[in-house]
């Protein structure tokens, strides 16, 4: 669900070796399926590209839960507690960032979240590592690095994105939260 | 983004503990397109000895990167001697280890493929190579390191403790 591109990237692999092993297709027909899987390649990065950019409203599990939650961890399943993240939430937002040693895009976004945080009064830039942080990482469905969760004050996770991050976007998402009605969400 | 005013950012701490010295992020890439040039020729070879001698070079250029990091593989070095010197220096620096991480993917893929073919599967040659083709030409197309992705993957798979 989270990685649509790569349900794409193993459509492609997974339509390859009823072709591939045909040794009567010579030359140009193996030059053919190269072409092909690379076409196909580069389809799958740019749609999964363009669907992870943006940060996606994530729906509260029920209205009710959300003013009960903080400060008893566990009650309810999309908020993240002080305790959970181990520093205090931000008082306008909180961006909680998931990091890991295997990741090439983590760096740059941690760039982009901490400049936004040091600029932006009452915001918080948290960056976990997810190997530390495995019950985290399965409760929120995290299936790759980075993924940003922006909180709340209350500690909602109110959207989320993952990949790389353009700084224009977690303006807007910031901008979404503390101003809902410029950007219809109610998904 | 003007949002990273040293040339060397990457100064701030990454994830995880003592980070290792940063390298220039062009480096895997060169590395993956001279793969992906490489498999590329495997896949139009087709099956055979040549073909599989081919794909057991590649392994061995994964094995490389696996003991000494990217930098330390034959187009790692190759990227040091003749292409860095005639670039500019690099915006950010990168973390080594997740594209060595990759290389340990990229070796699992080619390896696997060797040793079905070895066991007398000779498509597995082409299959493994096309695969490996996927993530080197993304890599270096457009800078995605897709084995890199698969590491949290795994990490949810693994038992908790």
């Amino acid at each position: 669900m989270s990685l649509p591109g790569f349900g794409l990237l193993g459509a492609a692999i997974g339509a390859l070796p009823a072709n591939l092993p045909d040794p009567g297709s010579g030359l140009v027909g193996r030059a053919t399926l190269v072409v092909v899987l690379l076409a196909v390649s580069s389809a799958g990065w740019w749609v999964a590209r363009r669907r992870a950019q943006q940060f996606r409203p994530v729906r509260a599990t029920s209205a009710g839960e959300e003013s009960s939650a903080p400060g008893r961890p566990g009650a309810a399943l999309n908020v993240l507690t002080a305790t959970d993240l181990g520093t205090a939430l931000g008082t306008r937002a909180t961006f909680v960032q998931f990091s890991a040693q295997t990741c090439a895009s983590c760096p740059q976004v941690r760039r982009v979240l901490s400049s936004l945080a040091d600029a932006e009064a009452g915001v918080v830039h948290v960056d976990l590592a997810s190997e530390d942080h495995m019950d985290l990482v399965r409760r929120f469905s995290v299936f790759r690095t980075p993924t940003v969760l922006l909180l709340d004050p209350s500690g909602a996770v109110h959207s989320r994105t993952s990949g790389p991050l353009h700084a224009d976007r977690a303006v807007a998402a910031l901008a979404d939260l503390t101003h809902p009605a410029t950007w219809s969400t109610h998904a | 983004m003007p949002d990273s005013p040293s040339p060397y950012a990457a100064t701030r701490t990454p994830a995880g503990p003592a980070a290792p010295a940063g390298i220039d992020p062009r480096g895997p890439r060169f590395g993956a397109a001279v793969t992906s040039v490489l498999l590329v020729i495997t896949l139009l070879l087709g099956t055979g000895p040549t073909a599989t001698g081919l794909l057991a070079v590649i392994a061995l250029l994964f094995l490389l990167g696996v003991a000494r990091g990217v930098g330390g593989t034959l187009q790692g070095l190759a990227y040091k001697a003749w292409i860095r010197p005639r670039l500019a220096p690099p915006a950010e620096l990168e973390d080594p280890r997740p594209p060595r991480f990759a290389q340990l993917i990229g070796l699992i893929v080619v390896g696997t493929g060797l040793v079905l073919a070895a066991v007398g599967i000779p498509s597995a040659v082409p299959i493994s190579a096309a695969v490996a083709l996927v993530a080197a030409f993304l890599n270096a197309a457009f800078g995605l390191c897709l084995g890199c992705e698969l590491y949290l993957l795994l990490r949810r798979w693994a038992p908790q403790h």
